[in-house]
């Protein structure tokens, strides 16, 4: 069967050639901003539509804010190496967004570091809409 | 015929329709599993003359996040309310969704809540291909990302009394190349676009899907008719591209669809008590 040939990198070249696949507009972040946050993962969850990073990140007043970062599907997700134990509540990590453009605490994921220096996505992507998304 | 045939089935492929047809002229939208149908964006094209569907006003037009997936900056959309195929009623209906998306709020259309979205909104699922099912007494269309199904029973009339539901009751048959789809029945509840412009059970819609540019991209074209919403019948174009990229996988919306930023979004749709 032509799928089972294919191969990731035949993947990867038949994602790039769609255009954006996600569930619904990206209108409400703001793709010409990144922000970085710095802090513990509250929750990793692994589902469509959507998956979530829930985060606890101190604000400048040092106090523990909550933070809710939107990422693609898991397809799209496992296509790019991510797993549902890529992220444990406790663990430390640094993520790159765009942030919501009315200013709360959430964001479109772009990139992350792991506690052991691993980054995944892309903090470097071009705005588009499917940066850290494809499903 | 039948080598072929058996090869068919073996692919896990849809039947060659062989009602009334000829096999080699009906178009054939599924020769295998793989094949689907991907829309490159979430609006319908205007017909090249006449009465057309709902778009975007030209004053805030609207940056389609499929169609321009570089521009940084989506926007959420602002319907043409000087359209005049609107009713006075379905105008001001519009107007008030304009008014949330001019404030800066957040603007959810039902597919995103996991609404079924109707007919001929189905027209309008973008993101991952729309998948057919062919047989010869029915058509199915199957949109990957959400349990959004049609059903298209060829060669039949419609019902006397048609019970309204999401997708309404749909008819059809091949007439040559084109696969003709007749629906009637269209709930209410839903809206005919994603500027969701109203409609009522008056709602008529006849389709014409066919293939164009050798076998790489479906046309549909629309005819919407409802004398309660409408000034006038209105036509609208729509285009998919065909994608053999992998089979349909299951994709659920309402998984985790809550309403994770607080943005005031309509609820998923929720059952209070048991229907039985």
């Amino acid at each position: 069967m032509k799928f089972g040939t294919l191969g990731l990198a035949g993947i990867a070249v038949a994602m790039s050639a769609i255009p954006v696949v996600a569930h619904h507009s990206f209108a409400m972040f703001d793709a010409e901003k990144s922000k970085t946050l710095e802090g513990t993962v509250k929750e990793f969850q692994w589902t469509n539509p959507h998956s979530w990073i829930l985060m606890t990140v101190d604000n400048a007043q040092g106090q523990p804010e909550q933070w809710a970062i939107e990422m693609g599907g898991p397809g799209g997700l496992a296509r790019q190496g991510w797993v549902p134990k890529t992220l444990t509540p406790g663990m430390k990590i640094k993520t790159i967004i765009h942030p919501l453009r009315d200013g709360t605490n959430g964001g479109q994921f772009m990139a992350v570091t792991l506690p052991d220096g691993t980054q995944m996505g892309n903090p470097n992507a071009a705005p588009t809409a499917n940066a850290g998304a494809a499903n | 015929m039948r080598g072929l045939i058996v090869n068919l089935v073996c692919a896990g492929v849809g039947l060659w329709p062989a009602l009334g047809a000829d096999p080699t002229k009906v178009p054939n939208f599924a020769p295998d599993s793989l094949t689907g149908w991907q829309l490159l964006d979430d609006e319908f094209i205007p017909p090249p003359s006449g009465p057309g569907p709902i778009v975007s006003d030209p004053a805030h037009p609207y940056i389609s996040f499929y169609r321009f997936p570089r521009n940084p900056k989506p926007s959420f959309r602002v319907a043409d309310l000087s359209n005049p195929i609107l009713q006075p009623w379905a105008r001001e209906q519009l107007r008030k969704v304009n008014e949330r998306s001019l404030s800066g709020k957040v603007v959810a259309i039902p597919k995103e809540r996991c609404w079924p979205v109707g007919v001929p909104a189905f027209l309008l699922l973008p993101a991952t291909p729309v998948y057919f099912l062919q047989t010869s007494k029915q058509v199915s269309m199957i949109w990957m990302q959400d349990h959004q199904v049609r059903r298209v029973y060829l060669d039949v009339p419609h019902s006397a009394n048609v019970k309204p539901s999401w997708f309404g009751e749909s008819v059809g048959h091949y007439e040559g190349d084109t696969l003709v789809v007749d629906t009637i029945g269209i709930s209410s509840k839903s809206y005919v676009d994603n500027y969701q412009t109203p409609h009522t059970d008056q709602l008529h819609v006849v389709e014409r899907f066919h293939m164009i540019e050798d076998g790489k991209t479906i046309e549909v074209n629309v005819h919407v008719e409802d004398p309660g919403a409408f000034t006038t019948p209105w036509n609208a174009i729509q285009r998919y591209r065909r994608t053999d990229r992998s089979p349909l996988s299951e994709v659920v919306c309402a998984e985790n669809n809550d309403d994770h930023f607080h943005h005031d979004l309509e609820p998923i749709p929720q059952a209070d008590k048991p229907d039985f």
